[in-house]
């Protein structure tokens, strides 16, 4: 044997060791999931740091302009309270932004972010954490009645925790949550700057690699759609059944009749037994994509659903209508939404009454910046055909989710201040609020 | 994504998280794969490529290539940090670790390729799209940074 014959032979062996500790492949991403996750995460914090200022300005400046452009200025958008302290004071890069708000009664809130569930049962005013035992949430919160709801968590151990509440949040009984949600994140480390005291939240954050939504329409009926699959418990969450949708799912909203519908990248599904069998929508609306993740699906009623998509990678909007309980959807021809928003969430408490929130482009430095910055929120009257932008607070930088238990009251997830270096090595966080709308006479 | 795509995948994420580990580390191959994935699935030449398992190939080995640049601030803040001991991995020993730090990735990934998969310098070169040439002078190159490793090693 030559020399060279045992070199190759020790790189064999090499090669050999590193290649056999590879890992288990990852799960088949969606198309669009991952990157509008990291995209719109990465770029929220860019576009908040960069552009609050300018952002601030251009309110104020809107605010001076809109009775000379003859923008409707009331009814308004009122403050409702920040919520709990905790966000803005955990250490570490989460929580920098919520993903999702459940409103199920007119005055009980729930405001999910990658950190902590926070609950409020008087519009907004007061806050109390849910008991997340130091796991990162890892859905929305889903609710059957104003006192009872759901959401799931990633255990300490990398198994996904079930909590229920039948007291609006007082009290949270913890159940398995389903088995094979786990491969759908992972826990990592997350670094934490020299000198900050962590909280376990941040000690053990969860990267979740694509959407996972709840929906119970029922208390002891739940169901969850992840990418390229779905799992559902009819007895509480004391057992989960595994289902497979025909196209990867990223939103789902089920019904007290067992109708569930869902929504993905590129198609859509509907089941009539919870969500334990699914069949393809009839969707040619959907070869109008490619789209990312949808942005909001929301059913008024388990025939009438209305949702919102964004091309891959871009921002913009194609709203989906369908009439028959997600079982065919057709694209609506709309005016009002501007080109270069991202739209973040969609509430339909009626058919006809609509709320959508999202985040409009800021330039800075003559260039544009992602949208982020700039929250907006648009109402419409007449199904999603028209909509009309509504006037926020001041010194609102984003909204990142809506919510309106009927016609008559709408809540939405805002932040407020950039995510700007601060001298002591951490960070300034954006505090997050409550908006509260009421309509005129209520 | 259609199913074909799903099936192609499911069918190489195997040796292509080999394929990655061998480039970048068995703690990034995950991340680097499906941001290969997700760049091949939205990318428009995807539809018309004739050659999927090796424009899957090149899109891990840009990935790396992209990955490795934030790796190193990457690993210097994540080496203050502990991990769980309940999701570590069979990880590689630091000598061979040691060793491969010293290739460039695309030497990584031709070495990879020539003593993992058995592949001739054509058939590295056919499946990462560079020329015969380019995989040989890697080739040489990695084999000597290796040699010299490994000789001081003993």
């Amino acid at each position: 044997m030559t020399k060279s014959d045992i070199l190759d032979e020790r790189i064999r062996l090499l090669v050999g060791e590193l290649v056999g500790s590879a890992p288990m492949p990852p799960p088949l991403p969606d198309p669009g999931a991952q990157r509008r996750w990291r995209q719109r995460r990465h770029r929220r914090l860019v576009a908040r740091s960069l552009a609050s200022v300018v952002a601030a300005a251009a309110i104020a400046l809107a605010a001076l302009l809109a009775p000379t452009l003859g923008v409707t200025s009331s009814p308004r958008w009122a403050l409702a309270g920040a919520i709990s302290p905790s966000w803005s004071q955990v250490a570490g890069p989460s929580p920098t932004f919520a993903f999702s708000l459940t409103c199920p009664g007119a005055t009980t809130c729930y405001a999910e972010s990658p950190a902590s569930v926070e609950v409020t049962r008087d519009g907004g005013k007061a806050w109390q954490s849910a008991p997340t035992q130091g796991a990162s949430p890892l859905s929305n919160v889903a609710c059957s009645a104003t006192m009872q709801c759901a959401f799931l968590e990633a255990g300490s151990n990398g198994k996904p925790v079930f909590l229920t509440t039948g007291d609006a949040g007082t009290t949270w009984v913890t159940h398995a949550g389903p088995a094979g949600l786990s491969r759908y994140y992972s826990v990592h480390v997350v670094p934490v700057p020299a000198g900050v005291s962590t909280g376990p939240a941040v000690a053990g954050a969860v990267r979740i690699l694509g959407p996972i939504d709840l929906s119970c329409p029922r208390a002891s009926v739940c169901t969850v759609v992840v990418p390229n699959g779905a799992f559902v418990t009819v007895d509480g969450g004391r057992k989960w059944s595994a289902a497979a949708p025909p196209w990867p799912p990223s939103l789902v909203q089920c019904f007290p009749d067992a109708r569930c519908v869902t929504v993905g990248p590129s198609g859509a599904s509907y089941s009539t037994d919870n969500g334990l069998r699914w069949s393809p929508a009839d969707d040619p609306a959907f070869f109008l994509g490619p789209f990312g993740p949808p942005g909001g699906l929301s059913c008024s009623s388990p025939e009438t659903c209305l949702a919102v998509l964004s091309p891959a990678g871009e921002p913009g909007a194609t709203l989906l209508v369908s009439s028959d309980g997600g079982e065919s959807w057709s694209p609506l021809k709309v005016r009002g939404l501007a080109a270069g928003r991202d739209y973040t969430s969609l509430s339909c408490p009626a058919a006809s009454q609509c709320w959508m929130s999202g985040n409009a482009p800021v330039s800075f430095g003559g260039r544009t910046v992602y949208p982020g910055a700039r929250g907006v929120v648009l109402s419409t009257s007449n199904g999603g055909r028209n909509w009309q932008s509504m006037v926020l607070p001041g010194g609102i930088s984003s909204i990142d989710a809506i919510y309106c238990p009927s016609t008559r009251t709408c809540y939405a997830l805002a932040s407020r201040g950039p995510v700007l270096p601060s001298a002591g090595r951490g960070a300034a966080r954006p505090s997050f609020v409550l908006l509260a709308y009421a309509a005129p006479g209520h | 994504m259609d199913e074909p795509d799903a099936e192609l995948l499911e069918k190489h994420a195997d040796e292509l998280t080999r394929f990655a580990t061998g480039i970048v580390g068995p703690s990034e191959a995950p991340d680097v794969v499906s941001g290969a994935f997700l760049r091949c699935m939205v990318s428009r030449r995807w539809a018309t490529v004739s050659d999927r398992r090796a424009y899957l190939y090149r899109a891990v080995l840009n990935e790396a290539l992209a990955t490795r640049r934030s790796l190193t601030r990457r690993r210097q803040r994540e080496r203050s940090a502990a991990r769980s001991p309940l999701f570590t991995q069979d990880a590689p020993s630091p000598e061979v670790l040691e060793a491969v730090r010293r290739l460039s990735v695309r030497q990584r990934a031709v070495i990879v390729l020539t003593y993992w998969k058995d592949m001739e310098p054509a058939s590295v070169a056919r499946l990462l799209g560079i020329s015969d040439g380019a995989v040989r002078r890697h080739l040489a190159r990695a084999r000597a940074h290796l040699r010299e490793y490994l000789d001081d090693q003993i």
